[in-house]
């Protein structure tokens, strides 16, 4: 079976004479699938996922997603950061449209549908529990309602991919676990594709299908660990022993990883 | 009650401080017996800007109509280059080194070359506020360009930006504030490159006037001259603040 994203040997480095940042690293995901991605900082996850989405060329190896290698950004993928970068001088709503208005095959048709695409805009801020900030710029959004907003943007041209690097880094230990929820129910209602980088194993334990980590650089996946629990997942199953145990392996893994 | 007392001392403070400021040098003048050829009265300048008004308003609208010449130019050569800096890194290299070399001479230093070429007259002083003044909104709007977050860059090229898409949706609108910022600099600078010019190269303008006024010691007309260009300063520095104000909302609201 082929798989709908395969990223085979690559290597990857910024300049010439230095040390490679990846290695010979290598990651499959099937269709749908929810895959988290932990390693040291400064290891090269975001490096990996920008290789994903064809910002970053690699030097060795392939990498093809939904059986086109990727050479170039294909556009059918959704990205969010730590930092929600949104455009302070459009409003939610208009910078929800963004993609949209970039990418294809919307852009060309983009004023014609406008208002469709508006109302589809407001019903995912709504899914996501941002009923009344559609007209809000940006600074008047707490940094929670940002990040639900830039996870909007992410989603709103029905990526295939949705990419996520450490999303909910910046945010409060409240509001991360709503926003874990949030991610949680559209996920499990659209089953787009995630890779999501963090650095909070509970995180990765709590939302993924698979954990990946990754080693030191020159920097590889290492190790892989299917997490069993049944969906949907409640915020309670924290506290499970089976739960516990595979943040406590996750975490040896990573200490091991950084040692080497 | 006490906070509204505060706003309206607040708004107050500026008259009043500009009110005294006055008051005093005619104070001054007055009971120091400061001769006039020295520093006259403020009440001595504005009898000689009644007396001479028609020269006045002739040659300050003279002085405008260099400025905002010289202005104009400068904002579309300023806009364009900038835009060009910002668009390439290789173009921005290549033209650093002209750029800090041409920042770095005093621009009244080409006057006499400007004169050279074109002759006494609104030319040279067009010319020279241009020079002077395209600098800022240069460099102010190639900062710009170069403030976009490079995740924001990500999201985009992700979904398949050109470069012109990200300049067009996020450079050039988030350059703005840049943009509208360095034009209040730039209409100060452009008024002071006319007025240097016109006073060493020119038979109008307020500079001109002042230079006649001084050889023929009217003293108290060469300060008139000099109250007018603060005046016209003033209202041209307000009209492009409030511009930018109006212009970049957002960004006054989004960095507080
Ligand atoms: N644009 C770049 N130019 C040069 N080096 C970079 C660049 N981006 C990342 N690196 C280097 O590559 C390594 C991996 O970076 P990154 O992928 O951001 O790590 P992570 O996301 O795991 O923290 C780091 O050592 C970093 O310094
Ligand atoms: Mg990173």
């Amino acid at each position: 079976m082929t798989h709908f994203v395969d990223i085979d040997e690559v290597s990857v480095s910024y300049n010439l004479g230095e040390p490679p940042v990846l290695e010979g690293a290598s990651l499959q995901m099937s269709k749908g699938e929810f895959v988290a991605l932990v390693g040291p900082s400064g290891c090269g996850k975001s490096t990996f996922m920008k290789l994903m989405s064809g910002l970053l060329k690699a030097d060795q190896g392939s990498v093809v997603v939904a059986n086109q290698e990727v050479t170039r950004p294909l556009g059918n993928v959704g990205m969010a950061f730590q930092n929600s970068v949104m455009l302070p001088w459009r409003t939610t709503l208009n910078n929800l449209l963004l993609p949209l208005e970039i990418a294809r095959p919307h852009r060309e048709t983009f004023r014609q549908n406008r208002e469709a695409h508006a109302n589809k805009a407001i019903e995912l801020l709504s899914s996501v529990g941002l009923e009344n900030v559609a007209e809000k710029f940006p600074w008047e959004l707490s940094g929670g309602m940002r990040q639900r907003a830039s996870l909007c943007r992410a989603l709103i041209h029905e990526p295939e991919v949705l990419m996520l690097d450490e999303p909910f880094g910046a945010l409060d230990a409240f509001t991360r676990e709503e926003l874990w929820c949030v991610l949680r129910d559209l996920w499990q209602e659209r089953k787009f594709t995630v890779l999501l980088v963090t650095h909070d194993l509970i995180e990765s334990a709590f939302l993924a299908d698979r954990v990946l980590v990754m080693s030191n650089r020159p920097s590889r996946v290492i190790m892989e660990l299917e997490i069993p629990f049944k969906r949907p997942r409640d915020l309670d199953i924290r506290f499970e022993k089976e739960f516990v145990d595979i943040v406590h392996q996750l975490r040896d893994q990573i200490r091991t990883a950084r040692a080497a | 009650m006490e906070l509204m007392q505060k706003q309206t001392l607040e708004r107050l403070a500026p008259w009043f401080v500009t009110i005294s400021m006055f008051l005093l040098w005619e104070i001054i003048c007055r009971l120091g017996g400061i001769p006039e050829y020295f520093l006259p009265a403020p009440t001595v300048i504005f009898d000689a800007m009644l007396t001479f008004h028609e020269a006045l308003i002739e040659d300050s609208l003279y002085t405008l109509l260099s400025t905002s010449l010289g202005f104009g130019i400068a904002v579309v050569f300023g806009l364009l280059l900038g835009l060009l800096i910002g668009w390439s890194k290789t173009i921005y290299r290549g033209l650093y080194p002209v750029m800090v070399g041409f920042n770095s001479v005093p621009k009244v230093a080409v006057v006499p070359i400007l004169v050279l070429w074109f002759g006494i007259g609104i030319v040279p002083a067009v010319l020279t506020a241009f020079l002077i003044s395209f600098f800022p909104i240069v460099v102010n709007v190639a900062t710009g360009l170069a403030t976009t977050e490079p995740e924001l860059e990500d999201v985009l090229r992700s979904l398949g930006a050109s470069k012109l898409d990200i300049m067009l949706k996020v450079g050039i609108p988030g350059a703005m504030p840049f943009f509208f910022g360095s034009l209040k600099v730039a209409i100060t600078l452009a008024f002071v490159g006319a007025v240097v010019s016109e006073t060493v190269a020119s038979n109008h303008g307020v500079g001109h006037l002042m230079l006649s006024a001084q050889a023929n010691f009217e003293v108290p007309l060469v300060f008139a001259g000099l109250l007018v260009l603060a005046f016209e300063g003033i209202v041209m520095y307000a009209i492009f603040a409030a511009i930018e104000q109006r212009t970049a909302k957002w960004a006054y609201r989004s960095h507080q």
